[in-house]
């Protein structure tokens, strides 16, 4: 047990911040079928400003909190109207469009590196870097609050998404654009909301996962590799998947670390991705609407 | 439809590079992407004025700039001291600075610029193994002179006519923390990362310890770049290690401090010279206290102090640790070649080669930088020594 529990806090740690960043990708991919791959580099803003603004200029955390994930939210909506909307108008296809997403990552990646510094920047809890000790473990409080805050975005998005209004904008739109439009939904500031919602979401990850490590402008990949994988595995477009996905994520390369080898870690994650996706293309949860409306 | 689209990538292509190129002369290191500008305006005036020309490569941006940024303005200093004080023999010496990002695929594409294009004196960088390897033979079918300063891996010289290292190699330095290990009389665990750099130092490190007769408890390896090592420790716990051996860079080696702390594993690390980044004490704070690590800078030494000084004077901060005087001390060297050679790119290479007993900023109090026909490493094991962290700051280990 010596060894399992702390493999188990590791894994359902990192598991809830894959879930977070599962959880921006589908947001962004059940309204418009793009799948971002900026979202990584949002982790990556969200864990740099958080850093600046409660490490280095000591500001509240609460604000810190919600300014970092409105910055990086509306990163998000310019993103959508600069790299996304302008090809969709020309009927680009899917592809192009992701590859715009992935230019628009490296701009904010050097945006970031080149305007805000590419040193490492350490990050501290709220809660404290002194370790809890619940029946002889330690558990560092960053990771209650990880998993606390996890849940509460996940109940709130799940609330607004099925007992609101704009959830059911959302969805329509999700279902059938043209349709959604003709009920008289901005389909427009519907998708560009969910960018920013995605971004926002990826910064909380972001400001949550630094205080672990440190903050850098090259972070970005590895949680936006993860996090994508997360999605795979759940299913693209389904939430319920991002929790399965996000936790399966985090224990496979905790304990296969701890139980296999090191080197092995993130290697068999990542294969068990690719035999979900050989069994089950669509993933875990993902249902067959999602594959064809992603092959459109 | 298409062409339109087109057309919004080459806007966004375009966007992309004047952003970067803006980013980069509003900082303070904006010199490094200054130079190619600089670089233009001197080829149109140059050609009636005799100058030396020196190319250098490093990363300055990207997770190894914590090295790359240090030699680059120590090779600026340097430049700027010489040319100030009569150049050589009259001649100005011109710097063109060129950013590999640790990238070895962009190292040879700068390489070919340098020695084509540029067609520069000698070559002072990069700043990792990786690239080092890439970009040696463009320079060795050039044929021209290269010092790799920073860079340990012990095949960059291997061989080779054009290329000479400055930094001890990861051998070297292996042998040295393998000999601190082995008076502990502890159990061994070593922890690396997955580049070809951090297998390198694995590699050496288990042999070096196998001379001396100890056999590692535990191997792990690890990803640069993820928040959580805490799997790895406890492999490591588990197997029984009582002091770990390093193959990492700063700010990996600080979250491993900070892991280890948290699951009540308090161990010694030791480790190789690159450990030693600015980014270790500043993420790491004060579970990094105590990390012992090889370094060839000496705090004590008067020529490292006095460049410490005139350093801090230029660029506002002191430099504590490897990466600068080895650039420095680059550039003197190539000074002497230059005043021999002129612009004779073979007598320069000889020059090099027959460089003997030089005293750099580099380098523990005493030894000295010597290449030969055979051997163009520069420090040795004599000129390698311990530092450690106290208080926040890099300063020399003694053993108490």
């Amino acid at each position: 047990m010596d060894f399992f529990i702390p493999l188990f806090i590791s894994g359902i740690t990192f598991g809830c911040i894959y879930i977070l960043i599962a959880l921006a990708f589908n947001i962004v991919f059940s309204s418009s079928n793009v799948i971002n791959f900026a979202m990584g580099e949002m982790v990556m803003v969200g864990a740099i400003i958080s850093s600046i603004l409660y490490a280095e200029e000591r500001l509240p955390f609460i604000f810190t909190m919600l300014f970092t994930m409105i910055i990086v939210a509306l990163l998000g909506i310019i993103e959508y109207f600069v790299a996304v909307r302008p090809l969709r108008r020309k009927n680009a296809t899917l592809i192009s469009i992701v590859i715009a997403t992935l230019g628009y990552s490296i701009v904010l990646k050097m945006l970031v590196a080149l305007g805000i510094g590419k040193e490492e920047r350490s990050a501290i809890s709220p809660l404290g870097d002194n370790p809890i000790t619940i029946g002889g473990y330690n558990i560092l409080p960053q990771s209650i609050l990880v998993v606390g805050l996890t849940i509460i975005i996940l109940l709130l998005t799940w609330f607004v998404f099925n007992k609101t209004m704009l959830g059911l904008s959302i969805r329509a739109t999700a279902f059938h654009m043209d349709g959604a439009k003709l009920m008289g939904i901005n389909v427009e500031w519907i998708i560009a909301l969910c960018f920013g919602v995605g971004g926002g979401i990826a910064a909380l990850a972001g400001l949550l996962l630094a205080p672990f490590s440190y903050a850098s402008p090259w972070i970005g990949l590895t949680y936006g590799i993860f996090g994508f994988a997360a999605t795979i595995i759940g299913g693209l477009g389904n939430w319920v998947g991002s929790i399965v996905g996000g936790l399966a994520l985090g224990f496979l390369e905790a304990f296969a670390t701890g139980y296999i080898g090191s080197e092995w870690g993130e290697g068999i994650a990542l294969i068990v991705m690719l035999l979900i996706l050989f069994i089950r293309p669509s993933g875990l949860f993902g249902s067959q609407e999602v594959q064809e409306a992603g092959e459109n | 439809m298409k062409s339109k689209m087109n057309l919004v990538f080459v806007a966004l292509l375009v966007l992309m590079i004047i952003m970067s190129g803006c980013g980069g002369t509003s900082q303070e290191s904006g010199k490094a992407s200054d130079s190619s500008s600089q670089n233009v305006a001197g080829k149109e005036t140059g050609g009636d004025e005799d100058e030396f020309v020196i190319g250098l490569s490093g990363a300055l941006t990207g997770g190894s700039s914590a090295l790359g940024q240090p030699q680059l303005h120590a090779v600026q200093l340097a430049i700027e001291e010489i040319n100030n004080s009569g150049g050589i023999n009259g001649a100005k010496i011109r710097l063109i600075s060129e950013d590999d990002q640790a990238n070895p695929t962009k190292g040879v594409t700068i390489a070919q610029k340098f020695v084509t294009k540029d067609n520069v004196d000698a070559f002072i960088g990069p700043t990792n193994s990786s690239v080092a390897l890439a970009m040696a033979p463009v320079f060795e079918k050039a044929q021209v002179p290269a010092i790799m300063a920073i860079p340990t891996n012990d095949d960059v010289t291997k061989g080779k006519k054009w290329i000479f290292q400055i930094d001890a190699t990861s051998k070297t330095q292996a042998e040295f923390f393998a000999s601190y290990v082995a008076k502990k009389k502890m159990k061994v665990g070593i922890i690396h990362d997955t580049t070809s750099w951090g297998e390198a130092n694995k590699k050496f490190a288990i042999e070096e310890l196998k001379k001396l007769g100890i056999e590692p408890v535990a191997v792990e390896s690890l990803t640069v770049g993820k928040n959580d090592y805490t799997p790895q420790l406890l492999n490591l716990k588990k197997a029984g290690a009582e002091i770990l051996v390093a193959g990492l860079l700063g700010p990996e080696a600080a979250v491993v401090s900070k892991n280890a702390k948290q699951i009540n594993y308090t161990v010694p690390i030791v480790g190789p010279n690159a450990l030693a980044q600015s980014s270790l004490i500043e993420l790491g704070k004060k579970d990094v206290e105590g990390m012992v690590f090889t370094s060839i800078v000496d705090p004590e030494k008067p020529e490292f102090k006095k460049f410490q000084e005139s350093f801090n004077k230029k660029f506002g901060y002191i430099p504590e640790t490897d990466w600068a005087p080895l650039g420095y001390d680059a550039v003197y060297i190539l000074k002497k070649a230059f005043e021999v050679a002129g612009h004779d790119k073979e007598k320069i290479r000889e020059a090099l080669e027959n460089l003997n007993n030089y005293v750099g900023v580099s380098g523990k109090a005493g030894s000295t930088i010597s290449f030969k026909p055979d051997d163009h490493t520069g420090l040795k094991a004599d000129a390698v020594g311990f530092l450690t962290v106290k208080n926040g700051r890099f300063v020399k280990y003694s053993e108490k």
